[in-house]
């Protein structure tokens, strides 16, 4: 069972980084020279280690060390360590004044979170598959918005429970949901929905998990994304 | 030009050495032979006049013309492609407009201000510009620069703005 953490960006700056991050992390903090990076930076970090601290009890924040090397041995997966033991995967992920993560100590969950605005047209020329943009399309210009913002959310929630990131076509990673469900969760107050999605015409399947947040007068959209069947290396 | 017009215009330069023999000019004189001229008169000027003969040298004339204008054509369009080549292009698509181009979107997009996008810096790891930003700022160059941008490009493979510019300018 994973876990899951929400924290605020800006309450980053009342807290004492020396009992949230580890010296690595310390480090990075301080050689990333933008404000704004650096705050969600940090907001990562401990919403990984909140989200950790739900699942193993008795352990100091600076302690655990969230790694990611995404050229290297965990290839955009990170992982968390607590001295020098890998307990588990995490995934972060940060969007206007929020930032998430989810911790599973066995699968690797993606997740994503965006919050919801009006974005170039050309984003929903280029990056949705025409399958999507039947359904998408028949949303008015207001609920438009937020189901492009939400098939983005599963689509990058999928890439990130693979590893891979989206250094790929986004249109790699189709979205299954049927448009009554969708109408029903985008018009009403539902917290959350349960869809499918693929990638590449079915060689890897998930299960995906959307959760509407509202924070500072924003709607955001956070989803995860598990891995329930992949036949990556396999032909089909 | 055909087999057959060949043939054709090789007929009529046959005729025209006939009448200008020396030989024939004697011959003509005979009466026999103008009588049977005489006779033929009809036919041979109806031949000349409707006949292949004529309506081969309109063709032949068609032809020049039909062969003389794809020859000039090209020549017009390439000196248009010649002159428009270093103009246009130039004025589109070197590197100093691409790059404010690329630094327009990336500015509108993120919300940084233009001379904080040094075309030096990483737009992931030193702007912290993130993927559903980096993928709108592709989505528009692909839009604006479709024609020179592979589906396969993705904007983590190049990381800076020089990067990207580079990538625009590489054909």
């Amino acid at each position: 069972m994973h876990q899951l953490s929400i924290v605020s960006i800006n309450q980053v700056n009342k807290v004492n980084l020396n009992h949230f991050l580890s010296v690595r992390e310390m480090d990075s903090y301080l050689k990333t020279s933008i404000e704004k990076k650096q705050k969600s930076f940090v907001a990562g970090r401990i919403a990984g280690k909140l989200a950790c601290l739900k699942a193993i009890k008795n352990v100091n924040l600076m302690d655990l060390e969230i790694v990611n090397d995404s050229e290297g041995e965990f290839k955009g997966r990170p992982q968390l360590f607590y001295k020098q033991n890998v307990l588990g995967n995490i995934s972060i992920t940060h969007s206007k004044d929020l930032a998430s993560a989810t911790f599973d100590t066995e699968e690797n969950i993606g997740i994503d979170l965006e919050f919801v605005c009006k974005r170039d047209i050309a984003f929903y020329k280029f990056n949705f598959t025409s399958k999507e943009k039947d359904i998408i399309g028949k949303f008015n210009s207001n609920d438009f918005d937020k189901v492009v913002t939400l098939y983005w959310t599963a689509k990058e929630a999928m890439s990130k429970a693979m590893g891979i990131g989206l250094r790929v076509d986004a249109r790699s990673f189709e979205v299954n949901i049927s448009f009554d469900l969708l109408k029903d969760y985008v018009e009403s107050d539902r917290e959350q929905i349960i869809f499918e999605g693929e990638y590449s015409n079915d060689v890897g399947a998930f299960q995906i998990s959307s959760r509407r947040v509202v924070y500072n007068n924003s709607l955001y959209y956070l989803t995860t994304a598990i891995i329930i069947n992949n036949e990556i290396g396999r032909k089909p | 030009m055909n087999k057959l017009s060949s043939s054709r215009s090789f007929e009529v330069a046959m005729l025209a050495t006939f009448l200008n023999n020396e030989k024939f000019n004697e011959f003509i004189k005979n009466k026999e032979f103008q009588e049977y001229l005489a006779a033929q008169k009809d036919l041979v000027s109806n031949l000349l006049i409707t006949g292949f003969v004529l309506n081969d040298e309109a063709k032949e004339v068609e032809e020049i013309k039909e062969s003389k204008k794809p020859v000039i054509k090209p020549i017009d369009l390439t000196n248009e492609l010649i002159v428009a080549k270093p103009s246009e292009p130039k004025q589109l698509f070197d590197t100093e407009s691409i790059m404010a181009t690329v630094t327009d979107i990336c500015s509108e997009i993120t919300g940084y201000p233009k001379e904080m996008l040094d075309p030096k810096l990483d737009l992931e790891a030193d702007l912290g510009i993130d993927t559903v930003k980096q993928m709108e700022i592709l989505s528009i160059l692909k839009d604006k620069y479709n024609h020179m941008i592979e589906d396969s490009f993705v904007l983590s493979s190049t990381p800076t703005i020089n990067d990207v510019t580079k990538y625009l300018l590489r054909a």
